[in-house]
């Protein structure tokens, strides 16, 4: 049975999505396809700490409840980081692309609330190029 | 044109004074220093003052796409860096500060990002703080800021070097911190991506400030942009915010910025469509019970009509019709110019592909898609029109459908010869007797179009003469991985008030799957108390759904039905006084 709430409160993309659903273990990520797919390209990157993740892959054409898994290797370094997964494929009427993040490694809890209280700032100040023109320079 | 107000101090006005006196000494004794004077008029001798004027920009990076507006396909859509394009930082709210960081005048920019400080005359550097946010202007600009869900809710700003007394013109750029060809270096903050994201939003907006819209009572409109914003499931404080998205729970944006998968700050289709969620919910009414989709999907009308209304928004506000989506390598484009196009195999009132092409339509210029198409694209409406329409399906008790808006459209101002053009773009987006939509009733009376499915006309069965009656049957279609808002998974009923009590009963229990989920509308608005309208994990599918309402006499009620279970469910229904 799905758990649902009604009222808006799921998101609602403004993207042409592919009739997918992934999930990733810390060994496997893990394609499940909604609708038939053709020419279905994969491509892994690591992001933040992860390293040694990225890979192509070519599925070929994937049928309404296929599953396929992806073994995932790669290499952890210190801090937050995970892999980026680019998924695209033929709908029949062009392909679409779809980008989905894992997170492989997140910083436990006790210390995100720490540093939520003593990082967050009032503002935060981006750094600008300033040109200044100044009297009697033209 | 800019609103000013000085934050003064009885020493910062002895001060003053004291600088006066000494400027004029020096004047007097042929000193050139200081040249510049303002007159106030109310003491009748010059003051010295302290001009600054400046331009603020931020470097934008444009979605590219190859398609031609009459060409029916999807092609990718790549963000060029190679050649990044400056825009002006329009109306939005900019500080003279001094060296103790104390606010000596605040302004605003205007629509080029130009502003001016005019001050009395005081020694030492300042410098300009910029905001990520935009102030309210008459018929140019609506609150709007930019915050980093990911610290907070901290609002985004950015100061300028530091000014010494010679400085009288500053401008001040935002980088993208990309290199040009599209590397993040390590460090490189994207200064540019809030106040992309705040100008990308205005233009939507502006198309409505420009039809004569008036924000006033309407929140100020929170975008969440971080370069931590990635399509991952978790925590929004940390930036998984599965994609960008308007959360009615927060009446709030929250928007992709992670370089690596898919960032949108420079997608100002994905935006805007997005904004288009905001001011249905914050001005108009939406009716959206949300869930995945996609184009070519048979789905509820209300999902349809909301996704399909953000879309055209953005392609309307930007003038632009190619929606570009960008991602990490390649994102997709398609144009909206297509009555019927590839992307929309089935095109109706349950297509937001449709929704989409017949909006945007009725908006744009007149066959604005050029080439040798023959399309029904005979309407350029103004954007006020657009407006009647959003408020009168407000209005309407009949729920956020295409059909609510174009028979509110038909109500207002459009003449006979916009009413026959208007058929005859409805005309041309139904194919077949299936596939297309033909009524220009709220509540879809007289649509002959099913998308070929049995028992989803009429829209909304009118079972006021059932009431006290006996169950009544309904067959609803599967609900299988958050399918719920395709098309045959749910079913309208429509009854009219008459101050009794009413119940609306789902005899789960007698049902081969049970879990068939209520939500009643009064007045098209969603009615507060129907606990049953939601299921979770704890509760048996067969355990019967009710909801009650007291009603009111000749208002008329909506029941929204949706089956709830992963297979066909035939549920009897009782509504009871």
């Amino acid at each position: 049975m799905l758990t649902l709430l009604l009222f808006l409160s799921v998101p609602v993309p403004a993207k042409d999505r592919l009739p997918v659903k992934m999930s990733c273990t810390a060994s496997f990520l893990s394609i499940r396809f909604l609708g038939d797919v053709k020419d279905v390209r994969l491509t892994i990157k690591g992001t933040g700490s992860v390293t040694g993740a990225s890979s192509r892959h070519s599925v070929g054409t994937a049928v309404s409840g296929q599953e396929v898994q992806i073994p995932l290797n790669y290499s952890l370094g210190a801090g937050p980081g995970g892999i980026a997964v680019h998924l695209q494929g033929d709908l029949g009427y062009g392909t679409v692309g779809q980008a989905r993040t894992f997170d492989l490694v997140s910083r436990s809890l006790d210390v995100r609330s720490r540093d939520w209280f003593e990082e967050t700032p009032p503002m935060i100040v981006l750094p600008s190029q300033t040109i200044v023109n100044k009297r009697n320079q033209k | 044109m800019f609103h000013k107000y000085l934050l003064r101090s009885p020493l910062r006005e002895l001060g003053s004074r004291a600088v006066l006196l000494f400027c004029l000494l020096l004047c007097g004794c042929g000193g050139s220093g200081l040249q510049e004077y303002v007159f106030t008029g109310t003491a009748g001798y010059p003051q010295p003052s302290r001009q600054i004027s400046g331009t603020v920009f931020y470097q934008s990076l444009l979605p590219l796409s190859e398609l031609r507006p009459d060409q029916s396909a999807v092609a990718p859509a790549v963000l060029d860096f190679a050649n990044p394009v400056s825009r002006p930082c329009r109306f939005v709210r900019v500080q003279l500060l001094d060296r103790n960081g104390e606010i000596l005048e605040e302004s605003h920019t205007g629509g080029q990002g130009t502003f001016s400080f005019s001050i009395p005359h005081q020694p030492g550097e300042m410098k300009i703080r910029v905001w990520a946010e935009t102030v309210e202007l008459e018929g140019e600009s609506a609150p709007i800021k930019v915050v980093d869900n990911t610290r907070g809710g901290a609002p985004y700003a950015a100061d300028s070097d530091w000014l010494d007394e010679q400085a009288t013109e500053v401008t001040i750029n935002f980088p993208t911190g990309y290199t040009l060809d599209g590397v993040q270096p390590e460090g490189a903050i994207r200064s540019s991506g809030p106040f992309a994201c705040l100008d990308g939003i205005l233009t939507g907006y502006r198309f409505f400030l420009e039809g004569g819209l008036d924000p006033a009572g309407m929140p100020v409109c929170v975008v969440n942009w971080s370069e931590k914003n990635r399509p991952s499931s978790g925590e929004k404080s940390d930036g998984a915010i599965d994609t960008s998205h308007f959360s009615s729970e927060e009446n709030q944006l929250f928007i992709l910025g992670f370089a690596a998968a898919d960032t949108d700050e420079f997608d100002w289709h994905v935006m805007i469509h997005e904004f288009g969620h905001w001011i249905q919910f914050n001005r108009f009414r939406d009716n959206n019970i949300g869930g995945t989709h996609g184009f070519g999907e048979i789905k509820e009308p209300r999902l349809a009509f909301s996704e399909g209304f953000g879309n055209a928004l953005g392609g309307l506000a930007l003038q632009d019709p190619i929606y570009k989506d960008t991602s990490t390598p390649t994102g997709s484009s398609h144009t909206m110019e297509c009555n019927l196009s590839v992307v929309d195999p089935n095109p109706g009132w349950f297509s937001e592909a449709t929704v989409e092409a017949i909006l945007f339509d009725l908006f744009d210029p007149v066959r604005a898609e050029g080439g040798d198409s023959n399309f029904a694209d005979d309407l350029a409406l103004s954007p006020s029109i657009f407006i009647a329409a959003l408020e009168a399906q407000r209005e309407s008790s009949a729920l956020t459908t295409i059909f609510s808006f174009l028979h509110g459209m038909v109500q207002i101002e459009i003449t006979p010869g916009e009413l026959a053009s208007l058929q005859a773009l409805l005309a041309f987006s139904s194919p077949n007797s299936d596939f297309g939509l033909n009524s220009l009733n709220a509540f879809g009376e007289g649509e002959t179009h099913d998308a070929g499915l049995p028992g989803v006309l009429p829209l909304y069965l009118d079972v006021t003469t059932d009431i006290d009656a006996g169950p009544f049957s309904v067959t609803l279609g599967p609900a299988e991985d958050e399918t719920y808002n395709w098309l045959e998974s749910g079913r309208f009923l429509r009854f009219t008030g008459d101050s009794s009590t009413v119940t609306v009963r789902a005899l789960n229990s007698g049902s081969t799957v049970g879990s068939i989920g209520i939500i009643l509308y009064q007045a098209g608005v969603q009615v507060e108390d129907d606990g049953d309208a939601t299921e979770d994990e704890n509760q048996d599918p067969f355990e019967d759904d009710i909801a009650t309402i007291a009603t009111r006499p000749g208002v008329i009620y909506v029941v929204s039905l949706l089956n709830l279970a992963d297979q066909p469910s035939t549920t009897d229904i009782v509504i009871t006084r």
